[in-house]
């Protein structure tokens, strides 16, 4: 065998393949995701929000399985909660004891917060994490408290920190702003859909 | 990682000497297999000698694995490879006008090459025959092109035209390979022709077939491709990212950076395309939240000598971009804190007043005041920069920290 | 006595090893440069320069060469590339003592016969290589290793097509 370049350089090929594979696997688990990162970019094509309206008619009725995973700061969470939530403040979120706290919630889990961004965050790590069954509420609490749980605001129900809340371009479309630049496409002064309700 | 020189990991300089270096293996390895004896060759087809095909399939199938796995490890991005186009009848009507070039001449160019250089006078001639083909195919191009550039279908894989996975099919050409050598093993020992031109060096192919069974059903259960980069930031360090709030730019900053020309922030929008085309900063580029992972995107996040702010019309879309790069491993990706939103805020909540230099209005003012004009017209840059100094509120370095 | 050691021809190389390495080669080829070996392209490349040094008219007139006039079409990677190919087959005939002119051919047919088939071959290769962009190395074996359609497609059409007709040209080799 000693003398057998074939089998000693497709031993070496053989070998190599292997180890790499038992080195990636070993990597990819320090790494200490469940689900890749295309995959959890893929679950923002499903809806990974759930409107103020849908919350609405869930909330209504307490039979309904879910839990609010509410990540504001205790002190927050005692003077004023919603049924059904539990308490994780978002700087708590990322100890193994939320996780397998979270984890062992059975019921469809709705996460409000401070900010909808934090909220947003929150819903990537854990569904990285190996989450499922996870919906984030737009908004921050208190909107939400305010505007749907408290009193309940029609004009409300599909709101969503992330729309334009004003015509930008009207303001801001000015030469400075169209001129410069490598961009694709011209902006266009085009008016935009009635300004947003809601918002700062 | 790989390829190396598409990417620009090495330089592209560096090409034409990887180019002589392989060159020369491959001309090596041709000849000592026997390449250059059109005899040999030829044998594939009269069952005398398979040479041929034990050599091509082997290759073929030790490249094959090769790059499976260096895809699946995240070491080569196929996008980067080149993938012969198909032009249907072209490829077809091709091979099988070399099918009659392989009987008739006895070699294929690169083994007529190897063949040449040791001396043997039909390679020569074969060789020029190929000049003479090139030549005719050259003028009679406007004949060939409709031919030629037609019925194309794209870059197709097999797997996909099969309707198989891309492991189940490498599977099968594994077996197939196997089943090929085994059948042509006994055809060519119980062929009575020609016996001096398999004057070749033994070795057990025992293991090496084992090798390629193992890989073969390793192939086969292998999990879900993972995209597991080694560059991959881990789990705790981006719980730590998130919670840090390093990564927030202050609206005041890009506005000074624009208003004032400093060009030191590389802008990219991650709303929809619809909305970019509707209104956009100056200089931005797009690239959509559910593009922000390809590969063609990544000209726009790094590389540009700039810091890169994500912007949306929230910190909420941005936020979500900024997580999917930070994870993948992109470092030093900022995020304009609260997006256009808090922006146009910012310029216009408060009523309009004439800027000069009598008026008591704080530089905070001024700077709110002149920049709103710049956005609405764009001609007080210059006067912007002879009497504005750079507001506290926009640092014009620091770039953590809030508003 | 040891002269007469030293001269022999050495046998060829194992069919697997030759082509394990060779998928190496292939396989290396890929990760640094993202495409495959080839040969025909420098023939290609040649007979471009030639004719548009020759004749500018021509190349100017027609698309084939006029597409590749733009660049400078001997400075491509697979002109390098065959280049080193030449060296590395001359190495190897040096090494195993196989540098001698000569002909191969069937048993049955006369040189000249064979050098006529020769450059008959030689020219259908050449057509055949244009319309498969690329012969048996660049077409199909660089892509059958990275699973492209083509690849198995012009590797069928050209071993099929032998199959095929080998019969018929049995006088050639047999």
């Amino acid at each position: 065998m000693k003398n057998n370049q074939l089998f000693n350089s497709t031993l070496i090929f053989f070998l190599f393949i292997i180890f790499a594979l038992l080195f990636s696997a070993i990597t990819h688990k320090v790494k200490g995701y469940s689900v890749a990162n295309k995959e959890v970019l893929n679950t923002l094509q499903g809806p990974y929000t759930l409107s103020y309206y849908d919350f609405y008619l869930l909330y209504k009725d307490t039979a309904n399985d879910f839990t609010i995973v509410d990540l504001r700061t205790p002190e927050a969470f005692s003077k004023e909660n919603l049924k059904k939530s539990v308490n994780i403040p978002f700087e708590k979120l990322f100890d193994k004891e939320s996780l397998s706290k979270l984890k062992d919630l059975k019921e469809s889990k709705l996460l409000v917060g401070n900010h909808q961004n934090e909220t947003s965050l929150a819903y990537l790590y854990l569904t990285s994490a190996g989450l499922t069954d996870i919906k984030v509420l737009p908004g921050s609490f208190d909107i939400l408290y305010n505007n749907i749980v408290k009193a309940t605001n029609p004009s409300y129900f599909f709101y969503n920190e992330e729309k334009a809340q004003w015509d930008f371009p009207r303001q801001m479309g000015g030469e400075n702003a169209k001129s410069t630049g490598p961009a694709p496409a011209l902006p266009q002064q085009v008016e935009m859909k009635t300004p947003v309700k809601g918002g700062c | 990682m790989g390829p190396l020189i598409p990417q620009d990991i090495i330089s592209g300089d560096l090409n034409f000497f990887f180019a002589l270096i392989i060159g020369i293996a491959f001309g090596f390895i041709l000849e000592q297999a026997g390449f250059s004896s059109s005899r040999k060759l030829a044998g594939v087809f009269y069952g005398y000698d398979f040479v041929v095909l034990k050599v091509f399939f082997t290759a073929a199938v030790t490249a094959a694995i090769g790059l499976f796995f260096l895809k699946y490890l995240g070491w080569v991005d196929f996008n980067f490879l080149y993938v012969n186009p198909l032009y249907l009848w072209s490829a077809l009507i091709g091979g099988i006008v070399m099918g009659f070039g392989f009987i008739l001449g006895g070699f294929c160019p690169g083994t007529s090459l190897g063949a040449a250089v040791i001396g043997k006078i039909d390679a020569w001639f074969f060789i020029a025959g190929m000049f003479l083909g090139v030549f005719i195919f050259g003028i009679f191009y406007p004949v060939f092109e409709p031919l030629h550039t037609g019925y194309f279908l794209g870059n197709p894989f097999i797997y996909d035209t099969l309707g198989l996975s891309q492991q189940w099919f490498l599977f099968l050409l594994i077996f197939m390979a196997l089943a090929a050598f085994a059948v042509t093993q006994l055809i060519e020992d119980n062929s009575t022709r020609f016996k001096e031109l398999l004057y070749t060096q033994k070795l057990s192919v025992r293991y090496p077939l084992l090798f390629a069974f193992i890989l073969s059903i390793i192939i086969l259960f292998l999990p879900n491709q993972r995209h597991s980069y080694a560059n991959e930031m881990s789990r705790n360090d981006l719980a730590a990212a998130i919670l840090s709030n390093e990564r927030y730019v202050p609206v005041e900053k890009v506005v000074h950076s624009l208003v004032h020309d400093v060009r030191d922030l590389h802008l990219v929008d991650v709303r929809p395309v619809a909305e970019f085309n509707t209104f956009h900063l100056p200089g931005a580029v797009s690239v959509p939240l559910e593009n922000i992972l390809e590969k063609t995107s990544e000209d726009n996040l790094t590389g540009t000598g700039k810091t890169t702010v994500l912007y949306a019309n929230s910190s909420d879309k941005a936020d979500m971009a900024w997580f999917f790069v930070t994870r993948e491993g992109f470092k030093n990706i900022y995020v304009m804190e609260d997006g256009l939103n808090k922006m146009y805020n910012f310029l216009f909540s408060t009523p309009d007043t004439l800027v000069n230099n009598n008026n008591n209005m704080t530089p905070e003012e001024k700077f709110v005041q002149n920049a709103r004009k710049w956005f609405r017209e764009g001609s007080v840059q210059s006067a912007v920069k002879a009497s504005m100094p750079a507001p506290s509120a926009a640092p014009a370095k620091a770039v953590k920290g809030g508003c | 006595m040891e002269t007469k050691v030293k001269n022999e021809v050495k046998p060829y190389m194992n069919p697997y090893l030759a082509g394990f390495l060779l998928g190496i080669v292939l396989l290396i080829t890929f990760f640094i440069t993202g495409r495959g070996l080839g040969a025909s392209g420098a023939i290609k490349s040649t007979v471009i320069t030639v004719v548009g040094k020759a004749s500018p008219a021509t190349a100017e007139s027609n698309h084939f060469f006029a597409e590749y006039l733009k660049g400078s079409p001997l400075k491509s990677w697979l002109v390098f590339e065959v280049i080193g190919m030449l060296l590395g087959g001359f190495l190897s005939g040096f090494l195993s003592n196989r540098l001698t002119l000569r002909v191969d051919k069937g048993p049955g047919i006369k040189i000249r016969t064979r050098l006529i088939f020769a450059v008959l071959g030689g020219m259908l290769f050449g057509i055949g290589s244009q319309l498969g962009r690329g012969c048996t190395s660049g077409a199909a074996l660089s892509g059958m290793a990275v699973f492209s359609t083509a690849g198995f497609l012009t590797m069928m059409g050209i071993f099929g097509t032998g199959y095929v007709i080998a019969y018929f040209f049995r006088k050639l080799w047999l």
